[in-house]
């Protein structure tokens, strides 16, 4: 996919676009505020961006459904997000790439020998282990085979989506095919989890910006997700949070507490157990999120999210009535806020009643 | 005590105690940064930006900062990627800046310390490439006339 007429700077390719170097401002100014770096890093940001050359990406997709692509490749274009996802040199991507059959293969290794040891591996999907890898092949060569071979002269891998950065949901229970992560495989490369089914755009393009931006990869959590966009919970930064401290909560999807807004907590919402920046980045530019749109969190940027019981069971328990489910509810309480275990206590009193 | 259930529990809930209308206390702490931010400007010509978003403030305290700081002589409109609204607020060097998105909500507001806010000059790389436009375009008036 190499052009040679193409601008070497991002500064060009915003010219090329007529687009001022206020609007790009402005995009770093809303990128450091998400990113929660200090708001005089934005006009400092700009310019060392301005000034980044094209930074060569090579975009393996493995055990996946082409979400997290589609995710970022359908954001609100013509967007500033979508320039800086432009303007990376995607040097392999069996999706988005007009070339076919071993051309492609070619061009990869072009693209490796030419940028080794300065490439970005960006990974969708998860790796199959069991008999040899045989489950997922590419060309002749196994998942697991060509991630190792790619790996090689990387010089980080951006995990894009929940199963290549936690096996997702070709992992999930009775995982047939031994589905695992990146960061199982590969142990000596940096490298970020941007979970997500799909993963939040701007958060690829805020890592991938960071990248260009300083030279390395954003602070992580201990599941090496960048913590800026994953330092909270949903259920921390939720505009519902107010009701869920009151007391108030839908007790299904159609009743008044749901028309009022309340918090979706009863109805197996997840955001307490769950980091993303869905509250406050969003969906579709800033517009909405799952909660917004009155369906609960299902905790897809956690790691086994697809394992963990009913999206639509509460997180205290299932099961109540019992002293081992009220302690599990009393646990649960403690960790995502002492109104938990209200609601535990009531149920209990309310089971207690019909029984 | 015979079971788990006869552990008293008690709600303390936060709702009541702070509202969009609570008044925090943050607007005071933030004039006195924003007074050590001026005085940087004053003596060493220092800017600094104060990302608004990033606080835990209130409705009422962005308020109540908004009516200490008052308005100056200098308003600008810009618009880029969405609408910018920015004023100097009644204290010079004192910049209160509304970036908002495409879909006109407000993205990030800000309080910007400088002699002038980074978003109004115009970059040299846009001069540069005005320069070439005009020259071209004025190529082809000459062309067509």
């Amino acid at each position: 996919m190499s052009d040679k007429k193409r601008p070497e700077t991002l500064g060009e390719e915003l010219s090329r676009r007529g687009m001022s170097r206020r609007s790009f401002l402005k995009f770093c100014s809303v990128l450091a505020s998400t990113m929660a770096l200090p708001a005089s890093m934005a006009p400092v940001m700009a310019e060392a961006l301005a000034k980044a050359r094209r930074q060569s990406v090579i975009w393996l997709s493995f055990q996946e459904c082409t979400g997290c692509a589609e995710s970022i490749t359908r954001s609100y274009a013509p967007s500033l997000e979508s320039l800086i996802f432009d303007f990376i040199s995607l040097d392999y991507q069996h999706t988005l790439q007009a070339a076919a059959g071993h051309q492609v293969e070619e061009a990869r290794e072009i693209a490796m020998k030419e940028n080794w040891g300065k490439y970005l591996v960006i990974v969708d999907g998860s790796i199959p282990l069991k008999d040899d890898g045989v489950y997922s092949t590419v060309a002749g060569e196994t998942n697991l085979q060509t991630l190792r071979h790619v790996a090689e002269g990387a010089a980080a891998i951006i995990s894009v989506g929940t199963c290549s950065a936690f096996g997702g949901i070709p992992k999930a229970n009775p995982n047939p095919t031994g589905a695992a992560a990146v960061q199982d495989i590969i142990t000596d490369k940096p490298i970020i989890n941007v979970p997500g089914c799909p993963p939040i755009p701007e958060v690829i393009t805020g890592v991938i910006a960071n990248f260009l931006t300083f030279g390395k990869l954003p602070e992580m959590d201990h599941l090496h997700r960048p913590l800026a966009f994953f330092g909270d919970s949903i259920h921390d930064r939720c505009y519902r949070r107010t009701f869920y401290d009151q007391g108030k909560f839908a007790k299904s999807f159609d009743d008044e507490g749901a028309r009022k807004g309340w918090c979706l907590y009863e109805l197996g919402c997840k955001g307490p157990t769950t980091y993303n920046a869905c509250a406050t980045v969003k969906w579709n530019e800033n517009l909405t999120f799952p909660i917004q749109s009155g369906h609960g969190c299902i905790g897809c940027s956690e790691p086994d999210f697809w394992d963990k019981g009913s999206f639509y069971a509460p997180l205290s328990t299932g099961q109540w009535g019992s002293a081992e489910s009220i302690a599990a509810a009393a646990v649960a309480g403690a960790a995502v806020g002492i109104g938990a275990a209200a609601i535990s206590k009531a149920r209990q009193k309310k089971t207690t009643e019909q029984g | 005590m015979s079971s788990l259930g006869d552990i008293p529990v008690t709600v303390e809930s936060t709702a009541e105690a702070f509202t969009e209308d609570t008044l925090t206390g943050m607007a005071d702490a933030l004039l006195r940064e924003i007074q050590e931010h001026l005085v940087a400007l004053r003596d060493s010509g220092d800017n600094h930006i104060i990302d608004m978003r990033s606080l835990p403030l209130t409705q009422a305290d962005r308020s109540a900062l908004k009516d200490m700081l008052g308005e100056g002589e200098v308003h600008v409109s810009i618009d880029a990627s969405g609408p910018t609204e920015i004023y100097e607020t009644g204290y010079a060097g004192v910049w209160w800046v509304d970036y908002q998105d495409l879909i006109g909500s407000s993205a990030i507001q800000q309080i910007e310390i400088a002699t002038i806010p980074a978003l109004v000059p115009t970059h040299a790389d846009d001069i540069a490439h005005a320069a070439k436009r005009l020259e071209k375009d004025i190529l082809d008036r000459g062309d067509a006339t």
